[in-house]
């Protein structure tokens, strides 16, 4: 692998993780703020051992569990929007369809994810565009949920995580890469600051709109969204199960 | 000697031979006559023989050969004369029996050159010797299948080239092991990989294998083929004509993207049709969807029967257009066209707004003039109705998912497939979707990336 083709990987997983921020639980402005103050100095300090050789019976079943999370989230929201069959059928879609990118490696992976981003990205300003809220902007209530810094901050991690699957081999320039996750984290906490003032839904979906006098509501097809995000992180960890049991063998 | 050379050559009628004795020298002619023009035999060679005797020394085209050459030469055209059964020659006394060039037939042009790569090798390289008139211009030559010993070509600028590049397919070419090599079609086949995509284009425009020699690509000429390979290919190059660089920037881009359009509407439309009239209908208003609904109870069958009543017989129409002598495709296509789509409307065979979906996706189809995209587009097309038809709007998205994972797990000769996205290089995004001016080549393929 090339240096070329290593600043895209890193560059296109990350940002394609970042984005999945949109399935957080709503939080106010205090929880954010705390929430960032809190993952900052863990952060920082995992990126400084992130060279570190990490476990593998730890990633392998960790990678699991998320594999199983995501599935289970991605698969919940298909069945109340899209396909109201049995839910066996979306997981071993979405199973196959993961399967067989995971099994044509991470470069694949990469630029799957790269060209399904530009698709994501243009949906998620749609969607981000019509759940809009002003009247948020004037906070109200003052209350702090503990439970949702919590979840913020094991959703900050488990981003950190997922770049870990990467094996290290295909990482080049140490430097470089550590300044990508520096950046996308500061990315993140601005996106998750203007969620937090503008949004207050939880699942975030197009909202019902007449277009054209032709489609009157989006959100079956703006689920896409979830497969995307749920297709590239499966293979993803696919992936890696599949390497880490190859190097232990 | 003669007799041994036609005795070898198993005693075949068109080998002709003569034989001429002149002060003591025994002059024996052999030659093809199907290969070879006789009056140049004739002119050039019987009556100076005849007329000075200094001919054999004096003659610039003639060449001292050993017998084993010889079988191989007098195929290609040439003549042999043998001097008192010791002393073997060769002249070049070729028939031209290929046509000339002439206007391509399938990658047409509005304003550009017009004309296309005919069956002759020679023509061929000339033809883009024409255009880029530089030393730096290399041509190679080796030959190819076991009985037909067919010529072919390399072409590459030495100055531009990606040395890995050359030597990878050099290697590919001398693996390959085929009785015949008839046209750049089996050649093709046997450089590519497995993959669907294909790696490898195939052109009949001169001008187009110009520019892509200079962008530092390699191109294989293959003798008695009309068309020239070029290597490696990305996918955003079947989107591109060789038409686009002699027109202005925004009538080009506009093309552009409509090709982009075009692609999807080939591959998506009737799959999406199917999943929001079957299994998604909430997408759409209540009066679209009665509209389609109350077309759609015209026929008896499913759509999905419909679907692929309509596709196949689109293929077989097609198919049978391009086999059926010229002078009956006229009456072949009102038949196809107007009295069976009609017919099968009247009959309640099929609804009229799936004949508009499955008509609009195949004649989007043919805005590509590659038949390798063709085919990937009739592939697709099947694959993700089939995906669609049982899961709706899921199917579909899983379908596109897979296209888009085997598109990225393609290389053309180990250079990623999805250039300039993936290795993303932003000056060349310019010449993507849309065409602005760019003075760079493809830093991938050459280090010299100023024009």
């Amino acid at each position: 692998m090339n240096k070329e083709k290593y600043n895209s990987l890193e560059l296109s997983i990350i940002l394609f993780i970042l984005l999945n921020g949109i399935v957080l639980k709503r939080l106010n402005i205090y929880e954010t703020v705390i929430s960032i103050l809190i993952s900052l100095p863990i952060i920082l300090f995992f990126i400084k051992k992130v060279n570190i050789h990490l476990n593998r019976f730890i990633i392998i079943i960790f990678s699991f569990l998320f594999m199983i999370l995501s599935l289970i989230n991605t698969c919940n929201i298909i069945e109340a929007l899209l396909f109201k069959d049995k839910k066996i059928i979306i997981y071993i879609l979405l199973l196959v369809a993961s399967y067989l990118l995971s099994k044509k490696g991470l470069k694949t992976i990469v630029i799957s994810s790269n060209l399904l981003f530009i698709l994501y990205f243009i949906i998620l300003i749609f969607i981000f565009i019509s759940n809009i809220n002003i009247s948020n902007i004037i906070i109200s209530n003052i209350s702090i949920n503990y439970l949702n810094i919590i979840y913020s901050l094991i959703y900050s991690l488990y981003i950190l995580f997922l770049l870990l699957l990467i094996p290290k081999e295909n990482i080049i320039n140490q430097r470089k890469f550590k300044n990508h996750i520096k950046n996308v984290y500061i990315i993140f906490y601005i996106y998750l600051i203007i969620k937090s003032l503008l949004i207050n839904d939880n699942i975030l979906l197009m909202k019902d709109l007449n277009i054209l006098n032709v489609f009157k509501s989006l959100k079956e097809i703006f689920v896409i969204n979830y497969l995307i995000e749920s297709y590239i992180q499966v293979s993803l960890y696919l992936f890696c199960i599949r390497i880490i049991i190859k190097k232990a063998n | 000697m003669k007799e041994e050379i036609i005795k070898r050559c198993n005693n075949s009628c068109d080998i002709v031979t003569r034989t001429i004795t002149k002060n003591k020298l025994k002059i024996d002619i052999i030659f093809c006559e199907t290969l070879s023009n006789s009056s140049i035999i004739e002119d050039n060679i019987v009556k100076p023989l005849i007329i000075n005797e200094n001919f054999l020394i004096t003659s610039p085209t003639l060449k001292e050969i050993n017998i084993n050459n010889t079988y191989n030469l007098l195929f290609q055209g040439f003549t042999i004369i043998i001097i008192n059964n010791n002393k073997i020659y060769s002249i070049e006394s070729k028939i031209n029996l290929d046509r000339s060039i002439s206007e391509s037939s399938i990658e047409g042009s509005i304003t550009g050159p017009k004309d296309s790569f005919v069956e002759n090798f020679n023509t061929n390289v000339g033809l883009i010797r024409k255009r880029i008139r530089n030393k730096d211009l290399c041509l190679e030559s080796l030959n190819l299948g076991h009985l037909s010993n067919t010529k072919i070509g390399i072409m590459y600028v030495c100055s531009l080239i990606d040395k890995n590049l050359l030597k990878k397919v050099k290697e590919r070419l001398k693996r390959i092991e085929n009785d015949i090599i008839n046209d750049g079609g089996y050649i093709k086949e046997k450089l590519s990989s497995k993959k669907m995509f294909p790696e490898i284009n195939q052109t009949e425009r001169p001008d187009l294998v110009s520019y892509s020699l200079l962008e530092g690509k390699i191109c294989i000429i293959v003798d008695n083929s009309p068309t020239v390979l070029i290597i490696p290919t990305f996918f955003i190059d079947f989107f591109h004509t060789a038409d686009d660089y002699y027109q202005d920037n925004i009538n080009t881009s506009f093309t552009r993207i409509l090709r982009f359009i075009a692609f999807f509407i080939a591959i998506l439309l009737p799959s999406i049709y199917i999943c929001l009239i079957t299994h998604n209908k909430s997408v759409l208003t209540d009066n679209i969807l009665n509209m389609f609904t109350s077309n759609n109870s015209i026929s008896s069958f499913s759509l999905f029967f419909e679907i692929i009543i309509l596709t196949i017989s689109f293929e077989i129409l097609r198919e049978s257009e391009i086999r059926i002598p010229n002078k009956v495709s006229g009456s072949a296509s009102i038949l196809g066209a107007l009295i069976l789509g009609d017919a099968a409307v009247q009959a309640g065979i099929i609804s009229p707004i799936m004949l508009l979906i499955v008509a609009l996706s195949s004649i989007s189809g043919f805005v590509f003039s590659y038949n390798s995209i063709v085919n990937i587009i009739r592939y697709y097309r099947m694959f993700i109705l089939i995906l669609s038809t049982f899961f709706g709007l899921l199917g579909l998205y899983i379908g596109l998912f897979i296209l888009i994972s085997n598109i990225s797990s393609t290389t053309s000769f180990g250079y990623s497939y999805t250039y300039p996205f993936d290795p993303l290089i932003k000056s060349d995004l310019k010449d993507t979707f849309i065409k602005m001016d760019t003075n760079n080549r493809n830093p991938l393929l050459t280090k010299k990336r100023k024009r």
